[in-house]
C-alpha cells in the first residue's frame, strides 16, 4: 500500500500548530479522523511495527516492509499519571502504553480523561484521536497522536 | 562465545562522594576519582597505558560535547595515551569498564584506567531534565511527553496488575535502600526513611513518590584494570572480573506477543555463560534502582527469583545486608545517588570493597562472588543499554 505522507495542517488553527514528529502519521487537512499512525508490515513475515523501518527486526528482510495505517483502538497495557512534567507539557498529564491488535505497543499522551488514578484502567479499550499533546519551545502547539478511553456503547 | 586472551582483574578504586559540588566541575570530579584508584591499585600512574571514559550529558549542559574524556584527562595529568569517550546514557562508566577489560583481555594492553563522571548541578533543573531526557529516541518518545519516572510508574503499575505486589512492598524497597546508605560515607542521601514517609512524600507518578527516586547528583568513580597475572605485584587482593555482558534493547514493543528477553536477562544470560556462574552463586548484587520499583522487577529478570516473588524475598529479609542476596548495600540509586555517567563505576566500587572486606559497618559477610547491574536509556519499552558484571574475589 502507498500512503500519502505529505500534508497540511488545518489552515484556521491558532498558533501556527506543528507536528510533533515527521513519519510518523498521516493526517489529513481538515479531516483528522481519517489520520492514521503509519506502521511497517513485513510482506515475508507478517510482523508488524511501529514506527515504520526499512528492515525487518523480525526476518531481516530488507525488501518485504510495506507502509501500514495501524489500528485506532486497543486496549491499555499501562499507563501513568505524571505529577511532573518535562519542557511543553503541563503537570498532571497521562501517558501509556497501548496495545493494538497488531500486536504493536504505542507509547502516547492519554487524554480525554480527568489526570487521576481512578479515571483509566489496565486493559481498557483506547481510542487514537490527533489532538495538540503539547508545546514546542517557542510556545506553539504541537499536534500529535494520543489515545482515550474508547466511547462505550 | 569466543575465548577471552587472558584473565583481567581490579586492582584500584575510587571514587568522589556524590552529591551537590557547587565547587567542582567534570575535571575535579574525574581527577579526583582516578587518582583515589591509582592510589587504591599503588600503581605507577605512568605505566597506565589505555584510558576509558564514560559521561552521558555534559555536552549538553556545559557544551562540551566532544573530546570529554581528553578534557578530564589534561586536567588530571594523564595526557598522551589513547582515550576512548563511552557515552551510553546511565551505562556510560559500565561501558568504560567493559572497553578497558576488552583491551587487557586481548593482550594487548597490561593496565588499564575507566573512569566516569557527572555534573547534574547546574543551577538549572529544567536544563538537566531535557538532557536525561535524550537518553531515549527523541524522535519517537523523546517528542511525546516521555518522563523517565512516568515510563518507570508505568511497568511498575503493570507489575502490580500482574503480581499483586503492592505499594507498601515498593517502598519496603526505598526503606532498605535509604537504610544502607546511612552506612556509606559516599551516598548522596543519608537519612532513614519509614514506609509511611515514602509513601506520603511528594507523588511523582503513581506508585512513584519523591523518595522512591534517584535523586540529581554529581560525582565520579574510577576503577585500574590490569591482566590477572601481574595484579598480585601491585595488590594481594585483586578481584578478578570473571565477565561483562552486555546488550542493547530488542526494543520488544515492536513484537510483543514474541517473548523477547528484555535487554536484562540477555546481558547477564552472557554474563554467566562466559563467567560460568549461576544467579545462585552471587553473593550480592548492586541492581540499577533508579526507582525503587525496578529493583523487584530486575532482581527476577536476573535470575534470583521468579516473576512476581522478588517482594517476599524482600520481605523475609534476604535481600538485606545480612540476608543471603543482599541487594544495594551502597544504598541503590536512590540513596546513594545518581550522578549517570559515574553510576556504573560507583556500582563497582561498592562490590569490590565489599569483595575485600573493606566495606565497614555494611560489610555482607564473606562474600566471594557479586554482580553489578547497571542500565541506561530507555528506547521502545527496554533500556538501551544493559551491562552485568561478575567480580570474583
Ligand atoms: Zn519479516
Amino acid at each position: 500500500m502507498e500512503l500519502n505522507t505529505a500534508e497540511t495542517m488545518e489552515p484556521n488553527m491558532t498558533s501556527k500548530p506543528k507536528k510533533i514528529a515527521e513519519g510518523l502519521f498521516h493526517l489529513p487537512a481538515g479531516n483528522p479522523a481519517e489520520g492514521y499512525l503509519i506502521g511497517a508490515r513485513c510482506a515475508k513475515c507478517g510482523l508488524v511495527v511501529f514506527p515504520r523501518r526499512v528492515v525487518c527486526p523480525g526476518c531481516l528482510d530488507r525488501e518485504s516492509m510495506e507502509e501500514t495505517a495501524l489500528s485506532k483502538h486497543g486496549t491499555l497495557y499501562s499507563f501513568s499519571v505524571n505529577q511532573v512534567a518535562p519542557d511543553g507539557f503541563t503537570a498532571p498529564y497521562i501517558t501509556g502504553k497501548v496495545d493494538l491488535p497488531e500486536k504493536v505497543r504505542i507509547f502516547a499522551v492519554i487524554t480525554g480523561c480527568e489526570a487521576t488514578e481512578d479515571a483509566l484502567s489496565i486493559g481498557m479499550d483506547m481510542q487514537m484521536v490527533f489532538e495538540a499533546v503539547g508545546r514546542d519551545a517557542a510556545g506553539n502547539e504541537l499536534i500529535g497522536y494520543a489515545f482515550r478511553p474508547a466511547e462505550q456503547h | 562465545m569466543g575465548k577471552l586472551a587472558r584473565e583481567v582483574s581490579i586492582i584500584g578504586v575510587g571514587m568522589t562522594g556524590f552529591g551537590k559540588h557547587p565547587d567542582k566541575t567534570i575535571k575535579d570530579l574525574a581527577r579526583e576519582a582516578a587518582w583515589a584508584a591509582i592510589d587504591d591499585s599503588g600503581v605507577d600512574p605512568r605505566r597506565i597505558q589505555t584510558i576509558y571514559c564514560g559521561n552521558s550529558v555534559e555536552g549538553l549542559l556545559s557544551g562540551q560535547e566532544d573530546v570529554r574524556g581528553q578534557v578530564v584527562m589534561r586536567d588530571a595529568g594523564l595526557a598522551g595515551r589513547p582515550v576512548v569517550n563511552t557515552p551510553n546514557a546511565c551505562a556510560s562508566s559500565s561501558t568504560a569498564l567493559r572497553e578497558a577489560w576488552l583491551a587487557i583481555a586481548s593482550g594487548l594492553y597490561d593496565i588499564a584506567l575507566a573512569v566516569g563522571f557527572e555534573k547534574l548541578f547546574v543551577g538549572d533543573t529544567a536544563k538537566t531534565t531535557r538532557a536525561l531526557a535524550t537518553c531515549t529516541d527523541v524522535e519517537v518518545e523523546g517528542n511525546l511527553g516521555v518522563f523517565f519516572p512516568g515510563m518507570y510508574a508505568m511497568e511498575a503499575k503493570r507489575y502490580m496488575y500482574e503480581t499483586g505486589c503492592t505499594k507498601e512492598q515498593i517502598a519496603k524497597v526505598t526503606v532498605k535502600n535509604h537504610r544502607n546508605g546511612c552506612l556509606n560515607p559516599h551516598a548522596q542521601i543519608r537519612h532513614e526513611v519509614t514506609v509511611e514517609q515514602v509513601l506520603n512524600a511528594k507523588m511523582i507518578a503513581d506508585p512513584i513518590t519523591l523518595y522512591m527516586c534517584s535523586p540529581i547528583g554529581d560525582g565520579g568513580a574510577a576503577a585500574i584494570l590490569c591482566a590477572k597475572e601481574i595484579a598480585h605485584r601491585f595488590r594481594s587482593d585483586p578481584i578478578h572480573v570473571a565477565a561483562i555482558g552486555m546488550a542493547s534493547g530488542a526494543y520488544q514493543d515492536i513484537a510483543i506477543d514474541r517473548k523477547t528477553p528484555t535487554s536484562t536477562e540477555m546481558a547477564a544470560e552472557e554474563s554467566f555463560e562466559i563467567s560460568g556462574v549461576g544467579p545462585e552463586d552471587v553473593d550480592l548484587a548492586e541492581i540499577h534502582s533508579a526507582f525503587s520499583p525496578a529493583e523487584y522487577t530486575f532482581f527476577e529478570e536476573l535470575g534470583f527469583c521468579a516473576r512476581g516473588e522478588a517482594p517476599q524475598f524482600l520481605e523475609e529479609g534476604k535481600t538485606e545486608i545480612s540476608g543471603s542476596i543482599p541487594i544495594n548495600t551502597s544504598g541503590g540509586l536512590e540513596s546513594k545517588g545518581h550522578p549517570v555517567g559515574a553510576t556504573g563505576l560507583a556500582m563497582v566500587h561498592e562490590v569490590v570493597i565489599q569483595l575485600r572486606g573493606q566495606a565497614g559497618a555494611r560489610q555482607v559477610s564473606n562474600p566471594r562472588v557479586g554482580l553489578v547491574h547497571n542500565g541506561g536509556g530507555l528506547i521502545g519499552g527496554d533500556n538501551a543499554v544493559m551491562c552485568v558484571h561478575i567480580l570474583k574475589r
